[in-house]
C-alpha cells in the first residue's frame, strides 16, 4: 500500500470499528443460541 | 385539573414549611457548591467572576437533583403513592401541583444562590429584567422535566443513581440557554441574550405540556 | 415431573435465511468499502489520510440517530398498542444504537487527534453525541430496572415514556449545543467538506449503506435475542409455578401422612 499519512490513526480508528461491531455480533449471536433452547420452537418462528 | 394542582402544590410546599429539608439541607448544600467552586478555581484569577453564570447554574442544577429527589420521596413513604391514585385527584393536577412545588421552591434556591454569587465572585447585577425572565424560564423547564424525570425514577430503588443519569442531558439545552442569557445579561449585551430565553421559554412548555399528559399513564395500575 | 426442554427443534439461533443473506451482503460490502475506503480513494487536500475515518464516522453517527428514532417510534407505538414486540424493539434500537455511537465517538475523537491536533474539541457534533450515548445510557439502565415487574407504574410504562422522549431530546441537545458553539465560529476544518465529490461521495454512500446493512443485521438479531428473553422469561416463570405447585402436593401428601 503506498505510504499513508496518520496511518496508524487510520487503522486504529477502523480497527476498534470493525473489532468492536465484530464482537458485539459474536456476543448477540452466542446470546441467541444460548435462550433458543430455553425457548419452545412455536414462539420462535423464523428460519 | 388547576384546583387539583394548587392542592398538590400547596400540600408540598407545607410539608416544606413543616420539615424545613430545602431550607435546612438543600440551601446550604447550594452555598456550599458556590464555595467548593471558589475553592477549587483560584479566587484570585477572576475566574470566578467571569465563569460564575455558568457556576450558578450548574449549581441550580445539582440542588434541583436534590429537590426532586425529595418531592417524590416525601410520597414514597407511608404509601403516600398509593393515597394519590385513590384520593381521585386528577393526574395533570398532580403533575402540575408537584411542578409548581419545585418550581417555587428552586426559585428560593436561586434568590440564595444570587446573593451568593453576587457576595462570593463579586459578580455585577446588569440586565435584571433578562436575569428574572431567564430565571422564570429556565425554572419552569427544571421543574416540568424534574417533575416528569423525577416520578420515572421515583419508587426504584436505585433511583439516586438513576435519576441524574436520566434527567442531566436532557437538561443540556437548560444549562446553555440560561448560561448564555446570563452571560449576555451580565455582559451587557442583553439582547444577545432573549433568544436563549425564547429556548428556554419553548422548553419549559415542551416538558409542562408533556408532562400534563404523560402523568395519567405513569400513576395508572399496572 | 416436569421434563426439561430437549433441545427443540426450529431454528437454533437467532438466523435465518434472510439474516444469512443479509450478513453475507453486509460482509461483501464491508469488504467493498474497505478497498475503496483504505485504498481507491484519494487522500483529502486538507485532512490528508484522515479523512479515510470519516467513512466510518459518518455512517455511523447517522446510524445512531436512526436508531433513536427506531427507539422513539417503538415507545410511541408500545404505548397505542401495548404489544411486546415494540418494547423489544425499542429496546434491541437502542442497544445496537449505542454501539454505534461509540464507535462513532471513538472514531471521532481519533480523527480530531491529526486533524485538530486534540482528541477533544467542544465542536457541536462530538459534544451533542456524548451526551447522545448518555442519554442511550440511561434509557437502557431504566429499562432494564422496568423489567423487573411491580412498582407504581404499569411494567414499561418508564420505559416507554423516556423512550419517547428519546429522538426529541436528542433533537433538541444537538440544536442547542449546535447554536451554542456557533457562537465561537473559528476556522476550523470541518467534518466533512460539503463540497465532496467524485469517489470520495461514492466511499461516504457506500459506507453509509453497508454500515446501515451491518445496523440492520445487528438489530435483526438483538431483536430475536430480545424477543427470546421475554418468552424465556415467561417460560421460566410457568416452569418455576408447576415445580412449586407439584413441590408443595408432595409437601401435603407426606404432611398427611
Amino acid at each position: 500500500m503506498v505510504a499513508m499519512t496518520y496511518a496508524g490513526y487510520v487503522g486504529a480508528g477502523w480497527g476498534i470499528a470493525l473489532v468492536s461491531l465484530a464482537i458485539y455480533a459474536l456476543r448477540t449471536v452466542r446470546r441467541g443460541r444460548a435462550l433458543a433452547s430455553q425457548v419452545p420452537p412455536e414462539e420462535r418462528r423464523w428460519s | 385539573m388547576f384546583r387539583d394542582a394548587s392542592l398538590m402544590a400547596g400540600k408540598d410546599l407545607r410539608v416544606e414549611l413543616r420539615s424545613h429539608v430545602t431550607t435546612q439541607q438543600v440551601a446550604p448544600f447550594a452555598i456550599l457548591m458556590l464555595i467548593l467552586f471558589g475553592v477549587a478555581l483560584d479566587p484570585d484569577r477572576g475566574i470566578l467572576t467571569r465563569a460564575s453564570a455558568g457556576l450558578f447554574w450548574v449549581s441550580v442544577l445539582f440542588c434541583s437533583l436534590l429537590a426532586i429527589q425529595r418531592a417524590f420521596t416525601i410520597e414514597a413513604a407511608d404509601g403516600g403513592r398509593d393515597a394519590l391514585r385513590l384520593s381521585g385527584l386528577d393526574p395533570a393536577g398532580i403533575f402540575l401541583g408537584k411542578a409548581a412545588a419545585i418550581f417555587v421552591q428552586l426559585g428560593a434556591l436561586e434568590l440564595v444562590l444570587a446573593a451568593g454569587v453576587v457576595v462570593m465572585y463579586g459578580t455585577e447585577i446588569t440586565g435584571l429584567p433578562l436575569l428574572v425572565a431567564t430565571c422564570l424560564a429556565a425554572t419552569a423547564g427544571l421543574a416540568a422535566a424534574g417533575t416528569l424525570y423525577g416520578v420515572l425514577a421515583a419508587g426504584l430503588r436505585v433511583r439516586e443513581t438513576l435519576l441524574p443519569i436520566l434527567l442531566l442531558p436532557v437538561l443540556a439545552p437548560v444549562l446553555i440557554g440560561a448560561t448564555r442569557a446570563f452571560e449576555a445579561a451580565l455582559g451587557g449585551a442583553a439582547a444577545d441574550g432573549w433568544p436563549w430565553c425564547g429556548l428556554l421559554a419553548a422548553f419549559a412548555l415542551l416538558y409542562t405540556a408533556f408532562g400534563t399528559l404523560a402523568f395519567g399513564p405513569l400513576l395508572e395500575e399496572s | 415431573m416436569t421434563a426439561p426442554h430437549t433441545a427443540p427443534p426450529g431454528p437454533a439461533g437467532t438466523s435465518s435465511r434472510a439474516t444469512r443473506g443479509l450478513g453475507v451482503l453486509s460482509l461483501a460490502g464491508l469488504a467493498l468499502l474497505l478497498g475503496y475506503a483504505l485504498v481507491w480513494s484519494p487522500p483529502d487536500v486538507a485532512q490528508k489520510d484522515a479523512v479515510r475515518l470519516m467513512y466510518v464516522h459518518v455512517p455511523t453517527a447517522i446510524l445512531a440517530f436512526t436508531a433513536c428514532a427506531i427507539t422513539t417510534v417503538a415507545s410511541a407505538m408500545w404505548l397505542r398498542r401495548r404489544s411486546e414486540g415494540w418494547w423489544v424493539l425499542g429496546g434491541a434500537a437502542a442497544e445496537v444504537g449505542l454501539v454505534f455511537t461509540g464507535i462513532c465517538l471513538i472514531t471521532g475523537s481519533i480523527w480530531g487527534r491529526p486533524t485538530w491536533g486534540t482528541y477533544w474539541d467542544w465542536d457541536p457534533r462530538i459534544t451533542s453525541t456524548t451526551l447522545l450515548f448518555i442519554l442511550l445510557v440511561g434509557y437502557l439502565a431504566l429499562r432494564s430496572i422496568d423489567n423487573e415487574a411491580g412498582g407504581a407504574a404499569p411494567r414499561g410504562m418508564r420505559g416507554a415514556i423516556v423512550g419517547l422522549l428519546l429522538l426529541p431530546n436528542v433533537m433538541i441537545v444537538h440544536f442547542s449545543v449546535d447554536w451554542w458553539r456557533s457562537l465561537h465560529q473559528t476556522a476550523t476544518i470541518t467534518r466533512l467538506d460539503p463540497t465532496i465529490e467524485g469517489t470520495m461521495l461514492f466511499t461516504l454512500m457506500l459506507g453509509i449503506v453497508v454500515f446501515g446493512l451491518v445496523f440492520a443485521w445487528l438489530l435483526i438479531h438483538r431483536f430475536r435475542v430480545g424477543w427470546l428473553e421475554e418468552r424465556a422469561g415467561a417460560t421460566g416463570l410457568d416452569q418455576a409455578l408447576v415445580e412449586r405447585r407439584a413441590e408443595a402436593g408432595l409437601a401435603a401428601a407426606g404432611g398427611r401422612s
